[in-house]
């Protein structure tokens, strides 16, 4: 938890304004949010909250016109490049025909840490191999992409950041298009990582997983409304000021 | 066409040079095709190979080869192209069409009024087995550095195309990647013109990698069968030109087609045999 953080946080983003070209409003202003590693943590915010804005700026897509986004104490453009960063796309950010199989997109997780034209050696076949196991995916590593169902395909980009070694992981709507059973799954192998000292932070549109699957939760909107452990942070008279909307309809399962 | 004339044929040099950049053409054109139709850069291929006109125009005005004027108004089209849309208002489309046409138009103004030797139909079509050894020289050098640089940063230019957010992740630079890419498609375009034409350029930018995708679904097996379509459609546009006293670049597209169409037929009964099991 940020409160308690004594030394530099794994993912830091401190006092971050963002404004797109042409726009008189601010997609996020004032945004802070400090993560340890080992942190399992939910982005929370409705449509427009500044969710897509806040990952954009965390992968270095766009630079805050105030404030910082830090990685381990460092810049994010010193940080990317080295594969310390892994990300989760949403399932449509893809494209499903893509010629693909699942072993090619775990592959591109050791992308940073290959030559120029990215040829695989022994560790980094022994890499995918161990990260699609531990994902419960060896047996389909040969199955094309566009074949997978929403689950498994969360999971193989989950081991594209296992295989990647990523000290910190970046999920845009892990649980989205996904059954009950992958869920289960999904949050599993997201608390082992953190386990293993891997910082998660995930965009979450469903309050239930983002209370019962994550320690802690971050209510986002434009800036952060609160930040601490799940269930606090999502408490009814937080999710009403985000999400505009009485609290028992939006937050009816989370106890 | 008997044996001895084929022999014949093959003798003379213009057909020889034909084969040569024929073959170089299809090759660049089939491996950047995998890579264009993934993008959804088929109408960008076409756009760049229409704006090149102006600059052919001018290169033969300035006396200089026209694959440097091609390329040079092929590099502005792609950055004006990619300036229009920048403000978000109006769709990349949108801005290409209009990009495009406004070249295109230039091009053909100049044509009309400029004294030179630009003969249009060749522009248009191609004339292949008008290839001087100069132009092949200029054709071989270029098509080796776009071949060449595809194949280093194919892995990389298969993660742009598939997850860019991932690529930025990763430290990739995928815009900047994007733009490389863009000024190789600009020079595989003008490098095709000599086969096909502005008319037909955007057939053997898209035929190969779509016909090849309908074969496999391995994109690295693509990167073998596309160049391979492309090199058989050229040899049989070249062969069915001679034989029957037509246009070679039409031939080609005409060969690309159905190339396609029998991987299509392929690509159903493939579908038919799994959805009866």
């Amino acid at each position: 938890m940020s409160d308690v953080l004594s030394g530099t946080p794994a993912i830091g983003v401190d006092d971050v304004s963002y404004r797109y070209a042409g726009s008189s409003e601010w997609a996020l202003r004032g945004v802070s949010l400090q993560l340890a590693p080992g942190s399992l943590c939910a982005l929370v915010g409705a449509n427009g909250a500044g969710k897509s804005t806040l990952f954009k700026l965390l992968v270095g897509q766009l630079t805050p016109q105030r404030g910082r986004v830090s990685y381990d104490g460092r810049d994010v453009d010193a940080v990317l490049g080295r594969g310390l960063v892994g990300y989760v796309p949403q399932r449509d950010a893809t494209s499903a025909s893509f010629p693909l199989c699942v072993e090619d997109v775990a592959m591109m997780g050791r992308y940073a840490l290959m030559g120029l034209t990215r040829t695989p050696r022994d560790a980094d076949r022994r890499a995918v191999e161990e990260a699609l196991r531990r994902c419960d995916l060896w047996e389909l590593r040969r199955r094309q992409v566009g074949e997978l169902s929403g689950g498994q395909a969360k999971r193989m980009f989950v081991a594209r950041g296992i295989a990647q070694g990523a000290h910190h992981l970046l999920l845009d709507e892990p649980f989205a298009g996904v059954d009950k059973r992958s869920e289960a799954t999904i949050a599993g192998l997201l608390r082992e990582l953190a386990q293993d000292g891997v910082c998660v932070l995930a965009a979450v549109h469903d309050l239930r997983m983002a209370a019962t699957s994550f320690d802690e939760a971050a209510l986002l909107d434009r800036t952060v409304i609160c930040q601490g452990p799940a269930r606090q942070a999502l408490s009814p008279a937080a999710i009403e000021r985000a999400f505009g909307v009485d609290a028992r309809f939006a937050t009816g399962m989370v106890a | 066409m008997g044996a001895l004339g084929i022999a014949e044929l093959l003798s003379l040099g213009f057909i020889q040079r034909a084969l040569v950049a024929g073959i170089a053409i299809a090759l660049v054109c089939g491996t950047i095709s995998c890579f264009v139709i993934h993008l959804g850069w088929s109408l960008m291929g076409d756009a760049v190979s229409h704006a090149v006109l102006p600059g052919v125009v001018l290169s033969y005005v300035l006396g200089v080869p026209y694959l440097f004027g091609a390329l040079a108004a092929a590099l502005v089209a792609v950055a004006l192209m990619e300036r229009v849309g920048e403000g978000g208002a109006l769709s990349s489309d949108t801005s290409m069409g209009i990009v495009f046409t406004t070249l295109f138009s230039l091009g053909t103004v100049l044509v009309s009024k400029v004294p030179s030797q630009v003969n249009l139909t060749h522009i248009l079509f191609g004339n292949l087995l008008g290839v001087t050894p100069q132009d092949q020289t200029q054709l071989l050098v270029l098509g080796a550095i776009v071949l060449l640089w595809v194949a280093v940063r194919r892995r990389d230019l298969a993660l742009l195309a598939f997850d860019p957010d991932h690529a930025q992740a990763l430290g990739l630079r995928p815009r900047r990647l994007g733009r490389l890419l863009l000024v190789a498609l600009a020079v595989t375009v003008v490098i095709s013109l000599q086969a096909v034409g502005i008319i037909l350029s955007v057939a053997l930018l898209v035929t190969p990698g779509a016909t090849a995708r309908l074969i496999t679904d391995s994109l690295w097996r693509m990167m073998v069968i596309a160049p391979l379509v492309a090199v058989l459609a050229v040899l049989v546009g070249i062969g069915a030109s001679v034989a029957f006293n037509a246009s070679t670049g039409g031939m080609i597209g005409v060969a690309l087609g159905a190339q396609f169409a029998l991987a299509e037929l392929h690509s159903f009964r493939r579908q038919a045999r799994a959805q009866a099991a």
